[in-house]
């Protein structure tokens, strides 16, 4: 029946064909050899033994129809991409399979355009965008449509951290590339070319995507593998020794690379975060700076929380002396294979004073109200060495990155208000720490990934309290041994693709905790522990991803069985099953659509089976217990992606609902903070909408940034044994704007208002509003100055203020080996910053203090 | 540079705005080889002459005229008069260029030319495709295998060498339909010819068909429109010619007079006159 069907059309055809009375009609269809699918856009061409008789196109279904005056010898189809089709004698009805065939051209030609793009690679030529007063690469990778960049010099490209940074192809920083984002020139960059869901293992391209970007900086041809050096040196006042000194020098060949950089200042400068790791291929990273402890590893319940204010530049508030240094070297030993060698230290000083008032309020009414008024100095030593192995071959990636680290760390500080107290940290930390990776490519769609993560550190953390007649040492011990080991085996079956990733974990950690009463018994110790805790997880983690019509579906089910135990008491073992959903499908070729459903449980940490109570400040103890919770997330999202036009827009909603099997509780004696867990069940809940917007118009003739935000959430927790619920609502909308319409002049502003109400014991509402806007003139190519402006206003019950603006005027005179410059920070002598910030019960002023008015002039050498 | 790089970034970015989606195909350039005059010894060359080739859609132009006349926006006001200094000397460092381009549309067998210049002529026609005769020779040429075809058309023979290993029916001016791309062209007399220099992959979407079609809807400054005009392939052919030819007309369309060059002993005299030629030529349209 079918084939009859078949025979119908094809006597019809052949029918019309042949009762034209003087010439013939060509008719067929053209498909793909392999999937049958019908090929449009194919050049169909009749001939008369050596005259072309006739041509013309496929159409959407693959068909044609060519009607020849005369006689038809022979007829050729030819498609770009696949195989010439020729046939002599053809019969009035053809279905023509053509077999897939790459095209091979013998030269290729590259043309100068703004943007381009081929395949996943976009494509930025820099002199496009780069602005007079850019300095970094960092500077002009800002001004790139969907790059952000982060005072760090961490780079995330649409939403998500890159997951490789290189420089003419070579990775020489790995994951403190920030180093380079911030140093290296932005006049020596030609190209900036962002490779969208890169895969850096060759052994893993076309079967592992990432969906993570990298971005790979193409220098100008004359700094190409020559030596780059770079010095600035400024001075300032008041007072008289204000510095600010860096010197670099690089050099990016094919060969090998290095860059040496050192960097001093005590001007407020951010002293080493473009030294830290970011997320990156193989690391979760973290963007948060620290200010006592460089390595998460390194943190402990002892590790002070130093206030950090990130609404305002650190040159206007941080009080430090700093220098750092860095040597980096990479040496490619054979065709896929490197060795990079690094050398990390950082050193910092920093004094700070603030004075804040939190008031509690409490279910029955009452309130209570903590005043402090702190100084306090801290100071951290860092060092890292490492050595970084790395085979990419096609089908084999070896890769083996060796880390030694250490810290040593110390603060002081001293208040007064509710208590007059004093404050000493003491944080020596040191770690050693190895990462093995194989991957072999077995076949085309198949591989194998093996890994071994293992590390050791040991952290000899002390503080000593002391306010009224009470002196209070608290030291802990900790030795902390992780071993993450699994294996993955990637492949597909019938266009699934499947990926199972078998794991074995063992975590280990001993714990000396001690607190003594000085002041009662010198000599004694009031509450002493040793005690050890490990965890064992092993399981399976199997996903798969595959298409169903248009849309892509990921599943992914890692199943656990996680063991705890802590000494002396029984072994907790439980299963942990997190099943993921996604759902992604292109609408159009830039507009996509997603959506996400995951379920999670999981707990807060296996060192929270420690029963030991430590006094992590001078006033607060904390309790720590194990929490399982529960946790099911909803997003979806809207994706539209214009490259060329250089336009960006995404609208996102998620919904995600958390419950735990104990709450987190508060108890107050006075300003002493007890903190703890009660076993009681808690649920939170929380739904957020947001809309991102980001379109650059004529290169960086004018660019806009727009996002919008709203969330609502629940939560519960326990103060002063009473069960507190609150919601919390936010509004938020930010606007930045960049603007070039003269060849001289350069704006920047960012407007940012956010709306806060927040449900407690009554209903508090609050308002912020903060413009952060510059502007540059260049009257001439070698002469530019600028104007920065940071200017708040915030309204909360019962009282409203705005802080001073905070205004920085500039100049810099730039000549072709030298830029001279000259800067007046807060030029209005501002010496306080305020702050307001409101939670379910507490609401804190904080009064930080300013860094004053400050001239500094300085000289930029490059060679 | 760095203002012209600008202001041609921003052209080309204002530009690709408008280029819309279709089937991968190829960006091809050519060495374009003439006579412009009648008798004249040697060859003129322009050496970017680019074909982008998408979807049955041929655009033929000259690279560095596409670039001039992507910043003239920026480089005139609608007046005509120089508003930016620095982006017009470095538009005349672009040097002179082949000021015409071919637009075919396989698909509707429309075609479209444009002949830039003081005066400026837009041809829309439909396109009649060559009648080829493909012939056994072969020969390889700059690393490609091609085969010969010939055909006569719009009054000159031609000789194409295609390449069928390149599956484009796409070729230099409007030498389109054969079974592959044509990599060498030329007339009987030698009078023009076109060798391919380089081939690249064109991503989808990549085509100036579109852009270079909107081009010929209107002047790009207000000044040009009394140089505009329009009509058949043969109307704007023969317009063009006598315009060239003939000094008087010349005189009446543009409004300038002709040029008078200074001799020996110092009088100003009118240059000798050369009779250009064309690509289609007058002898076609008087048969």
């Amino acid at each position: 029946m079918k084939a009859n069907l078949l025979l119908l059309p094809l006597l019809c055809v052949c029918a019309f064909g042949y009762s034209q009375e003087s010439g013939v009609v060509l008719e067929g269809r053209v498909r793909a050899s392999d999937d049958k699918a019908p090929l449009a856009g194919a050049y169909v061409c009749a001939y008369d033994l050596s005259r072309v008789a006739a041509y013309g196109f496929t159409d959407s279904e693959g068909c044609f129809r060519l009607e020849v005056k005369g006689k038809v010898s022979s007829m050729s189809v030819s498609l770009l991409g696949y195989e010439v089709y020729k046939a002599d004698s053809p019969s009035s009805y053809q279905d023509i399979l053509l077999k897939e065939k790459k095209l091979q051209l013998n030269a290729s030609k590259k043309t100068a355009e703004v943007v381009k793009q081929a395949g996943d690679t976009v494509t930025y030529y820099a002199q496009a965008f780069k602005e007079e007063t850019d300095r970094s690469v960092g500077d002009l990778l800002k001004r790139l449509p969907g790059i952000e960049v982060t005072q760090s010099g961490a780079i995330k490209h649409q939403g998500k951290p890159i997951i490789k940074f290189y420089v003419e192809g070579m990775d020489l920083m790995g994951s403190r590339y920030g180093a380079i984002t911030n140093n290296l020139s932005a006049d020596d960059i030609a190209k900036v070319e962002i490779y969208r869901d890169h895969q850096n293992v060759r052994a893993l391209q076309g079967i592992e995507h990432t969906g993570r970007s990298a971005v790979n900086i193409i220098l100008k041809e004359d700094v190409k593998g020559s030596w780059i050096a770079s010095a600035d040196l400024s001075l300032g006042y008041p007072p008289l020794g204000l510095f600010d000194a860096r010197a670099m020098l690089g050099r990016f060949g094919k060969l090998s690379q290095d860059m040496y950089l050192v960097k001093g200042n005590n001007i407020g400068r951010d002293f080493a975060s473009e030294l830290k790791e970011q997320a990156y291929f193989g690391k979760s990273g973290t963007f948060s700076v620290s200010d006592m402890s460089f390595d998460q590893d390194f943190r402990t319940t002892l590790s002070p929380y130093i206030q950090s204010l990130s609404e305002i530049p650190r040159e206007y508030w941080d009080r430090n002396s700093t220098a750092t240094l860095s040597l980096n070297h990479l040496s490619k030993l054979g065709e896929y294979s490197q060795l990079v060698a690094a050398v990390q230290y950082a050193y910092n000083f920093r004094n700070f004073a603030s004075l804040s008032s939190q008031k509690i309020s409490f279910a029955d009414g009452s309130s209570l109200e903590i005043i402090d008024n702190v100084s306090s100095a801290s100071a951290l030593n860092f060092l890292d060495v490492k050595a970084d192995y790395e085979d990419n071959a096609p089908n084999k990636y070896i890769s083996n990155n060796f880390e030694l680290s250490g810290q040593l760390s110390s603060s002081y500080g001293a208040g007064q208000g509710s208590l007059t107290y004093n404050q000493n940290y003491n944080l020596p930390s040191f770690k050693i720490k190895d990462h093995v990776t194989t991957t072999l490519r077995l076949s085309d769609k198949r591989s194998i990934k093996l890994e071994s993560d293992n590390f050791f550190a040991r952290n000899i953390h002390s503080a000593r309290y002391s306010y009224n007649t009470l002196d209070m040492h608290q030291s802990l011990s900790e030795n902390r041994f992780v071993s993450d080991n699994y294996a993955t085996f990637t492949g597909s079956l019938k266009g699934v693709k499947i990926k199972l990733q078998p794991r074995l974990e063992l975590k280990y950690r001993s714990e000396d905790a001690a607190l003594t009463d000085l002041s009662l018994s010198p000599s004694g110790s009031d509450a002493v522990s040793q005690e050890a805790v490990y965890s064992l997880l092993g399981g399976l983690d199997a996903s798969s991803q595959f298409y169903i019509g248009p849309i892509q579906f990921k599943f992914r089910l890692p199943l656990y069985y996680k063991l705890m135990k802590a000494g002396g008491c029984d072994a907790v073992g439980r299963f942990d099953l997190t099943p993921y959903l996604s759902l992604n499908t292109f609408l159009t070729s830039n507009l996509q659509a997603g959506a996400l459903l995951s379920y999670d449980r999981y707990d807060n940490g296996f060192e929270n089976l420690l029963s030991s109570e430590l006094m992590s400040t001078y006033r607060t103890k904390v309790k720590r217990s194990l929490v399982l919770s529960d946790r099911l997330s909803v997003n979806a999202y809207l994706d539209y992606r214009d490259y060329l036009e250089m336009l960006n827009a995404r609208l996102q909603f998620g919904y995600s609902s958390l419950s735990s099997d104990k709450s987190a509780a508060s108890m107050y004696d006075g300003p002493l903070l007890y903190s703890y867990y009660v076993d009681a069940p808690t649920k939170a809940d929380s739904f957020m909408c947001a809309l991102n917007l980001d379109k650059v118009f004529r290169a960086r003739v004018f660019s806009m940034k727009f996002d919008a935000r709203y969330s609502d959430s629940r939560a519960s927790r326990y103060l002063q044994g009473e069960l507190l619920d609150s919601r919390s609502r936010s509004s938020s909308v930010n606007l930045s704007l960049s603007l070039t319409p003269l060849r001289w002049l350069h704006a920047d502003a960012k407007a940012g208002y956010i709306y806060n109400l927040v449900d407690a014991y009554g209903t508090s509402a609050n308002h912020n509003f903060s413009l952060d806007a510059s502007l540059a003139l260049i009257p001439v190519k070698s002469l530019s100055f600028s104007a920065s402006l940071y200017y708040s206003y915030k309204s909360y019950p019962g009282v409203s203020f705005s802080n001073s603006p905070l205004l920085t005027l500039s100049g810099e005179w730039k000549r072709k080996y030298f830029t001279v410059f000259a800067e007046m920070r807060n030029l209005t002598n501002t010496r306080e910053l305020r702050s307001e910030s409101v939670s379910a019960s507490t609401t804190t002023s904080t009064s930080r203090s300013l860094r004053g008015r400050e001239a500094i002039v300085g000289i930029r050498m490059s060679l | 540079m760095k203002k012209l790089t600008r202001s041609l970034a921003i052209a080309v970015l204002f530009l690709s705005s408008s280029l819309s989606a279709g089937a991968q195909g190829l960006r091809v350039t050519y060495e374009y080889w003439y006579k412009m005059f009648e008798g004249e010894k040697g060859y003129r060359k322009e050496m970017n002459m680019t074909l982008d080739a998408e979807g049955g859609r041929m655009a033929f132009y000259s690279e560095v005229q596409f670039q001039k006349d992507s910043i003239e926006v920026f480089v005139f006001d609608d007046s005509g008069n120089i508003k930016n200094e620095d982006a017009y000397a470095e538009r005349l460092g672009m040097g002179t260029c082949f000021p015409e381009y071919q637009l075919v549309d396989l698909n509707k067998s429309e075609l479209c030319q444009k002949v830039w210049g003081t005066l400026q002529f837009v041809s829309r026609d439909s396109y009649e495709i060559p009648e080829w005769k493909l012939e056994d020779e072969q020969k390889e040429f700059r690393g490609y295998m091609v085969k010969k075809a010939s055909c006569d058309y719009y009054g000159r023979s031609w000789i194409a060498w295609y390449c069928e290993d390149i599956p484009v029916s796409a070729g230099p001016w409007l030498l389109h339909g054969l079974p592959g791309l044509v990599i060498h062209a030329y007339d009987s007399e030698s009078q023009f010819g076109y060798k391919c220099r380089f081939v690249e992959p064109l991503e989808s979407g990549g085509s100036r068909y579109d852009v270079l079609l909107e081009y010929c809807n209107h002047p790009r400054l207000k000044c040009h429109r009394k140089f505009w005009h329009e009509g058949s392939l043969e109307q704007m052919t023969k317009l063009r010619e006598s315009a060239a030819n003939d000094e008087e007309l010349y005189k009446q369309l543009t409004g300038y007079g002709p040029s008078y060059i200074m001799d020996k002993s110092g009088k100003l005299v009118k240059p000798e006159r050369k009779t250009r030629q064309f690509m289609i030529p007058m002898s076609y349209w008087k048969q």
